[in-house]
């Protein structure tokens, strides 16, 4: 018998991925500017100049450096109770995209099952899953996260669990498209033929498969997650003082408009920058992913 | 004066260093009343050449012919508007998935009237009776009940008549199908051969049938284009070209058929694949995967020799017993 | 000779629904159908679309279970609403798809792909199971390093021999070939079908073959089986069918199928409209809205498949032998 193939060089999928995914530059800043971050957390101990509790009694307000005022000893000069806003900006980091992270874990976990069972088996099932998604869909998800810590108490925590409550519905929606769109193809069938029971259909056959579009909107949803934790670290129901997260930073320093516009100005900037850039990558994950969009 | 005259056109895509020649120097000419075969397998350039001929190649391709004429009007020249006006009007098209060639949102009635506004004008009420009379044409039963239809209540082939009532709307002179039967059943498919085969006799029109189908254009084609990797690599009239090809590859396409193969075991198939867009051989472009390359045929390209009707681009040629002629 | 599979009378009958507040109606997708399957040999499915052939691929392979009917395997009756018994037959009875780009799974491997249904179905380890994959792979006629490879960088051709060699690790005695090459170039198309036969001989494999191209199973099968809207209307060996034809809707598939070398082509026997829908099947014999020799008994009565010189043919014309030979 001839063997037919010529030899190739085969690209590799996680080459091919990268080739796409480099070639955007926005996505490739948003990444750096993530690993940035990611760095930052983890030596914020060693980074950060000051303790983010600490309070220097001899300089409220004090204006960043280059400010008439400013000193080298708080480079982004300080709060409202002497703490330094550098320091407090690093850690600050840690519990924004620490919360993002375990929004987008939990949701997507929980998403994935429900929406791949509900897209394989159909029926009542997926009726009873899909009318509570829309139902959830159709309240504004803010609202819906404070009526969820309202009930729960305000904290970190709750204001994480009620964010993975509000951002679930769009998983298993999407979730359940693709596997609905899936499980039609052959491959599927001929697993089936092959005697797979219905677990390694589900998540060994089908689910990679669907893993492109929830990996971008599990990105897309990692900055909506920190947008949600501002906000309600900004209403006073997410992160409790003294933690020095983004948002809570945001509301406590409210009054300071006016005359101290740095302690309100760098943590929004913080914010806007962060979500900037996991938006740049969902893009160009998007791009890299999404098979419609390669020739 | 022929209907159809193509002369040595090329279709480019890709650009910088490596453009690559989807249509590399095809020469065809197709005359009033006749019917011309194009045939070769997927990435032959066979769609795209007609594609080019109706000047719907969009960037980044580029085309480029020394002739492209049209009842001796030569179409490179032409404005956009103009040329549309002849491409649309004298020269129809129809395509292989009829189901998306149709615009949903819309009745068949609707869509054929709009075909023929753009072309003819005339009243609402005269378009009316034209689509009617064009259905029935085209043999749609219920051809009143059909008019206002939209396309997904339509089966393939009833599809493919709509399409083809709408292509034979403005009274072509040359219908272009590109590979008009492939998505369709047998019994369906010959039906709708057998209606643009009596369409062709009846208007004296051109018609270029383009399919992968070898026994098809054998049964409906009066001349026959054999292609492969964008060359036309053999031209003749459907019977000699059939009873004694003289190019090795279409030798081997019609020995790999089955019914070239009743009584043996096995059939003589061609090994390999045609060469995709990054891996075309030098010299001729069968070389790899024809038995009698020699090593002229590796590094030299052939290009077409013989009686302009009987045309074959091969150092090598066939004669009629099957064998190279050197 | 020993039969291997063994259909009686299979009938697969879906409740769809019509509408908000309509009652269900059943479509009787395959409507008794009994066929006998020997070992080494090929038994072809031909009809159009919609006449029921991948509904009985899919009662084959046990991905639903008949409403009516059983199999017989290896002359044993085999209860198909047993998990035990389906999981022992999936073993035995594997299936390759017409689509090679659709049947691989594209995130995995080729070797995980050709490994699966070794994991599921035995306790071979790790090593074991690779080498079984490079042997099949070899068998096929790829090579050891297109094992770690992924389905999107082979060809068309390539593809469906991994499909072969997936569907054939089990080492089952039954696979069937649902279109396994009609969407191939006609050169591929000829590998893929030796590879079929070098396979079955090599083997004893036992082929279902499903297709619509007559001039691929005369040359590939054994026994053909002749569908048209869910019942076989004629059931006989190659050489009777092919030669004899009986069924008007055989005569007019084979008449339909395009043919190279003008001697093979016969009369063309032009079918009216087109196959009705199974929801609403015509009363009487199925195909009497399209057969030229209706006559009143045809339209109330349904034919039985009756033998006649060799063949089991499903007709009242032939019965009453009021049909013109050919």
């Amino acid at each position: 018998m001839t063997t037919l193939s010529k030899p190739m060089a085969p690209p590799s999928p996680l080459r091919e991925f990268w080739s796409y995914f480099s070639a955007n530059r926005g996505a490739l800043i948003g990444l750096y500017y993530i690993i940035f971050l990611i760095l930052l957390i983890i030596f914020a101990d060693v980074i950060s100049p000051y303790h983010p509790y600490e309070q220097y009694r001899q300089s409220f307000l004090m204006p960043p450096v280059w400010e008439a005022g400013g000193s080298w000893a708080h480079i982004l000069g300080t709060d409202d109770v002497g703490r330094d806003m550098l320091s407090r900006l690093i850690h600050g980091a840690r519990y924004s995209m620490l919360a993002g992270a375990m929004v987008v874990t939990l949701s997507l976990i929980i998403g994935i099952v429900l929406g791949v069972l509900a897209g394989f088996y159909r029926g009542t099932f997926e009726v009873v899953i899909m009318r509570i998604a829309d139902v959830m869909l159709a309240v504004p998800s803010l609202l819906l996260a404070i009526a969820v810590v309202a009930v729960l108490g305000p904290s970190l925590l709750n204001a994480a669990m009620a964010i993975v409550v509000v951002s679930m519905p769009h998983y298993i929606r999407l979730a359940r498209a693709s596997t609905i769109s899936e499980m039609s193809k052959d491959y599927v069938i001929s697993s089936r033929v092959a005697g797979a029971s219905s677990f390694r259909l589900m998540f060994v056959a089908v689910l990679p498969n669907c893993m492109a579009p929830l990996i971008v909107q599990a990105t897309l949803g990692f900055s909506n997650a920190i947008l949600d934790m501002a906000a309600l670290g900004f209403v006073g129901l997410g992160a409790q003082p003294p933690i020095p997260e983004w948002g809570s930073m945001l509301a406590d320093a409210r009054q300071f408009v006016q005359s101290a516009w740095w302690v309100v100005t760098f943590p929004g900037v913080m914010i806007l920058t962060t979500v900037l850039a996991f938006n740049l990558m969902g893009d160009g994950l998007r791009d890299a992913l999404d098979p419609k969009l390669k020739q | 004066m022929s209907l159809l005259d193509v002369k040595n056109l090329s279709v480019h895509f890709g650009t910088g260093d490596h453009p690559f020649k989807a249509v590399d120097q095809i020469s065809l000419t197709v005359e009033a009343g006749e019917v011309v075969g194009i045939v070769g397998e997927s990435g032959s350039g066979k769609s795209v050449s007609s594609l080019a001929v109706m000047g719907l190649i969009d960037f980044p391709g580029k085309v480029t012919a020394d002739a492209l004429a049209f009842e001796g009007q030569e179409l490179q020249t032409l404005s956009e508007n103009d040329r549309r006006k002849i491409t649309g009007k004298d020269i129809a098209m129809i395509f292989q998935e009829p189901m998306s060639s149709l615009n949903p949102c819309f009745t068949v009635g609707d869509q054929i009237m709009e075909a023929i506004e753009v072309h003819q004008g005339g009243s609402r009420k005269e378009r009316k009776a034209k689509a009617l009379a064009l259905l029935k044409q085209v043999g749609i039963p219920a051809p009143e009940s059909r008019m206002s239809a939209y396309p997904h209540q339509l089966s393939g082939g009833m599809s493919q008549r709509v399409m083809i009532a709408m292509a034979i709307a403005c009274d072509p002179k040359l219908l272009i199908a590109d590979e008009p039967t492939t998505a369709l059943d047998v019994t369906i498919q010959a039906q709708i051969i057998d209606l643009l085969l009596d369409l062709q006799r009846q208007k004296n029109m051109g018609l270029i049938l383009i399919t992968h189908d070898l026994a098809l254009v054998a049964e409906a084609a009066d001349r026959v284009v054999v292609m492969y990797a964008g060359q036309v690599v053999e031209t003749g009239r459907v019977d000699e070209l059939f009873r004694t090809p003289m190019h090795p590859y279409t030798q081997a396409l019609l020995n790999s058929m089955p019914e070239s193969a009743i009584g043996h075991k096995r059939l003589r198939a061609l090994g390999g694949v045609v060469p995709g867009a990054n891996d075309r051989p030098t010299g001729c472009l069968l070389s790899p995967r024809c038995e009698y390359a020699t090593d002229r045929c590796r590094t030299e390209a052939p290009i077409p020799s013989g009686p302009i009707e009987r045309q074959v681009r091969c150092f090598f040629p066939l004669s009629a017993s099957g064998s190279t002629a050197a | 000779m020993t039969a291997v599979l063994q259909a009686t009378d299979l009938k697969k009958h879906y409740a769809v629904t019509q509408g908000f507040l309509k009652p269900k109606a059943s479509v009787k997708a395959l409507d008794g159908v009994s066929f006998t399957l020997h070992a080494a040999k090929t038994l072809a499915v031909v009809g159009e679309s919609g006449c029921g052939k991948s509904t009985l691929a899919k009662l084959l392979t046990l991905i639903e279970t008949p409403t009516e009917g059983g199999l017989h395997f290896d002359g044993e009756f085999k209860d198909v609403h047993q998990p035990a018994v389906v999981k022992s037959l999936r073993r035995q009875i594997q299936i390759i798809f017409q689509n090679p780009y659709g049947s691989l799974n594209p995130r995995k491997k080729i070797g995980s792909i050709l490994e699966e249904p070794l994991i599921i179905n035995t306790d071979l380890s790790a090593a074991e199971r690779k080498e079984k994959a490079l042997e099949m792979l070899q068998k096929v006629g790829l090579r050891p390093e297109h094992y770690s490879r992924y389905p999107h960088m082979f060809s068309g051709g390539q593809r469906q021999r991994i499909a072969i060699a997936r569907g054939l690790m089990l080492n089952p005695k039954v696979l069937i070939a649902d279109e396994p090459v009609s969407a191939l170039d006609v050169s591929v198309q000829a590998q893929v079908l030796n590879l079929l036969m070098d396979l079955q001989e090599e083997l004893k494999l036992a082929y279902i073959f499903i297709s619509h191209d007559l001039s691929i199973v005369e040359h590939i099968a054994d026994e053909v089986l002749v569908m048209y809207l869910g019942k076989v209307v004629e059931y006989a060996d190659k050489e009777t069918l092919f030669t004899a034809p009986k069924h008007p809707y055989t005569r007019a598939l084979l008449s339909s199928t395009p043919r190279i070398h003008p001697e093979q082509r016969i009369e063309r026997i032009q079918l009216k409209g087109e196959m009705p829908s199974p929801i609403d099947p015509p009363t009487g014999c199925a195909f009497h809205t399209r057969c030229q020799f209706v006559n009143d008994r045809c339209k109330q009565e349904t034919p039985e498949l009756i033998t006649t010189d060799g063949a089991q043919i499903a007709c009242h014309a032939v019965q009453e032998a009021r049909l013109p030979y050919l």
